[in-house]
């Protein structure tokens, strides 16, 4: 009987039209990903338009414009300052001057100053990308034209310009010592790993959430809550079946985004191999973590069908979602400020009781050997879930489902209670 | 034997009191209908009957079960509520089979369908999403899903209402035609021609008791009238 209530949830939520919006909206964001990667790339091989006008014309400022006009696509010095900056004004590109006096500045022990103007398409961060690419050609420029200087000195050591390495030999953090890496690249290793659950579990209480309070509005408003309520079987079996519907649409539907959401994610992320070398998660580990996404997910549409309960209609319904996400927003935003073990007390027990909490700290437990945390929090969902069906299922069998009055009945001489 | 058999029941919803003790019987294979103005608490008493709500005091006995034993009386009974939408998003046809399925211990799921097709009236209709369907296409296929499980007892809230004349004979109809079969049916209606056509016996209920009540030509004789709905004026004024 259960299969058959989750049956037909699925065959009524998952709709021809909302598969193909999903679909869509997955190959979107991957495109966008995509997009955004081979621009990575374009960037990273990308010269930029410079144009180096030396006033100066001695051995040093030589050194300084040919090492810039290397960056450059073409070499604009032969053409006029007016038709590079018409260019530049439609196009994009630096306009490099280095002033008169430039190294005779340098040699009296002054700055040589070199002035820059700037020609931007937008503002976007594509737009920006010359300067950052620039910056760069400037580093490298100034490299060059320290060891010249140098070697008239008669200095060739080049490690004078950068003398000491700082290598980093180990982080100890939460009683782990990892070896040959900076905190940077351990916190972004972390990241890259673990950040993609909030997202998992914020787009299945958003889908399926909404989806199975709407689907209660709709049965009170059709009446066919009524027509199932005369069904031979359990209610506890209508209920179980709601949840256990609404979590299979949520999870076919999270796939499907998630798709683009890995494809537009790695269009950031896709460039950055170096960080992922800390490979600390086995297949124990992913599928304890599978495990407390899917009891938060069963926790979270308990919730969502007792919110339901309090639907009125199908319109009523629709502002319900809202708590259930806020309720799921809270642990995410503070444990991506804080961790578990840093906050305070009273802050840690609100992130504890929340259900989302525990699949979004997971695998940040996980990558610090802190398997008790992962056991208890996905021992607390199942308890959440199942005391919270038990209160769903006590409704179901009063008035309350059908009238939407009188919940709270306290009669002790007939013990009649809400249950 | 004696269908349904109501004693003193009573219900209450915080300060109102749809139900004040009202007691009738039902033979089997009888129409009976349950008339009154809006609020008299018909609704009340079939969805009482129908197991979804709970009384509050008084004795519902559903043939040989009490009113507590809502398993077994679920297996026997089908309710029709007043304006009943269905599963827009599901075709007509997976209606059917998904209410079907909760029979197939009572009765043949093929035969159940069938069954539903045939009373349904929508043919190949039944393979378009219910959406697509008219208000009277929907009624039709809830009254075939409430009479194809042939129940023992069928509870039929406004098993008309909003239908044109055509739709609605079809289903007055069907209804005489399924009480001859041996189906029982308690059914309210404020169309008073309805209940005139289809009711073998009727019970007034105004402010949550029974006014009147008896067979449709006795009532007409005591109230020297010619149809229910002078008598319906008469009674509750």
């Amino acid at each position: 009987m259960v299969f058959n209530i989750i049956s037909k949830e699925v065959k009524e939520l998952l709709t021809k039209s909302t598969i193909i919006s999903l679909i869509v909206i997955s190959v979107i964001l991957g495109s966008i990903g995509k997009y955004t990667s081979n621009s990575e790339k374009e960037l990273i091989t990308k010269k930029t338009n410079i144009a180096v006008y030396d006033m100066d014309s001695t051995d040093i400022s030589l050194i300084l414009s040919n090492s810039m006009k290397n960056f450059s696509n073409e070499d604009f010095s032969k053409k006029s300052y007016e038709s590079v900056f018409e260019n530049f004004k439609k196009n994009e590109g630096i306009i490099v001057l280095i002033e008169k006096g430039f190294k005779d500045s340098i040699m009296v022990g002054k700055k040589g100053e070199v002035r820059i103007n700037w020609f931007l398409k937008g503002v976007g961060i594509f737009d920006f990308a010359s300067s950052d690419i620039f910056e760069n050609v400037i580093r490298i420029s100034k490299f060059e034209l320290m060891k010249n200087i140098l070697k008239t000195y008669r200095i060739t050591d080049e490690n004078v310009l950068d003398p000491v390495k700082f290598k980093n030999e180990s982080i100890m953090v939460k009683g782990k010592i990892f070896k040959n890496i900076s905190p940077k690249t351990l916190y972004s290793t972390l990241q890259n790993q673990t950040n993609f659950i909030p997202v998992i579990i914020m787009m299945l209480l958003i889908m399926s959430g909404s989806m199975i309070i709407s689907s209660m509005g709709l049965e009170k408003e059709n009446k066919t809550l009524e027509t199932l309520l005369t069904m031979p079987l359990k209610r506890e079996d209508i209920v179980l079946g709601k949840i256990i519907g609404g979590g299979v649409v949520g999870i076919i539907m999270a796939a499907i985004y998630m798709f683009g959401f890995y494809n537009y994610m790695k269009g950031f992320t896709g460039n950055l191999s170096t960080l992922t070398d800390l490979k600390v998660f086995n297949i124990f580990d992913y599928t304890l973590t599978g495990l407390s996404i899917f009891l938060s997910l069963l926790s979270g549409l308990s919730m969502c069908l007792l919110l339901g309960l309090f639907a009125r209609d199908y319109k009523s319904a629709q502002t319900l979602t809202l708590p259930v996400s806020i309720l799921a927003i809270i642990p995410m935003f503070l444990t991506m400020f804080k961790d578990f073990e840093t906050i305070n007390l009273p802050l840690k027990l609100l992130v504890f009781i929340i259900p989302f909490s525990h699949p979004m700290l997971s695998l940040r437990f996980l990558f610090f050997d802190q398997y008790q945390m992962v056991y208890w929090g996905i021992i607390y969902n199942l308890l959440f879930f199942i005391i919270l069906t038990y209160f769903i299922v006590k409704i179901f069998n009063t008035d309350y489902v059908i009238t939407g009055k009188n919940l709270f009945i306290f009669n002790f001489n007939k013990r009649k209670f809400f249950f | 034997m004696i269908a349904i058999s109501v004693k003193n029941l009573k219900k209450r919803f915080g300060k109102i009191e749809a139900l004040k003790g009202i007691d009738f019987e039902v033979s089997e294979g009888e129409i009976f209908g349950l008339i009154g103005p809006n609020g008299a608490g018909k609704s009340t008493c079939l969805r009482i009957i129908s197991t979804i709500l709970s009384k509050d005091d008084g004795r519902v006995k559903i043939f040989d079960y009490d009113i507590s034993q809502k398993m077994e009386i679920k297996k026997i009974i089908s309710y029709l509520p007043e304006d009943a939408g269905a599963y827009k998003n599901l075709k007509g046809i997976d209606f059917l089979k998904f209410f079907a399925q909760f029979y197939k211990e009572q009765r043949d799921f093929n035969e159940m369908v069938e069954d539903g097709i045939e009373i349904s009236l929508l043919k190949e209709r039944l393979n378009d999403k219910i959406e697509t369907y008219s208000k009277g296409m929907v009624r039709r296929l809830l009254v075939a899903r409430s009479l194809m499980v042939k129940p023992k007892l069928a509870i039929l809230d406004e098993p008309t209402s909003g239908l044109d004349v055509t739709n609605a004979t079809q289903i007055r109809n069907l209804i005489k035609k399924k009480a001859r079969e041996g189906t029982t049916f308690i059914v309210s209606s404020h169309n008073m021609l309805e209940v005139d056509y289809l009711c073998d016996r009727i019970n007034l209920i105004n402010d949550g008791l029974f006014v009147e009540g008896g067979k449709v030509k006795d009532l007409k004789e005591k109230y020297k009238v010619s149809n229910i709905e002078e008598i319906f004026i008469q009674v509750v004024g």
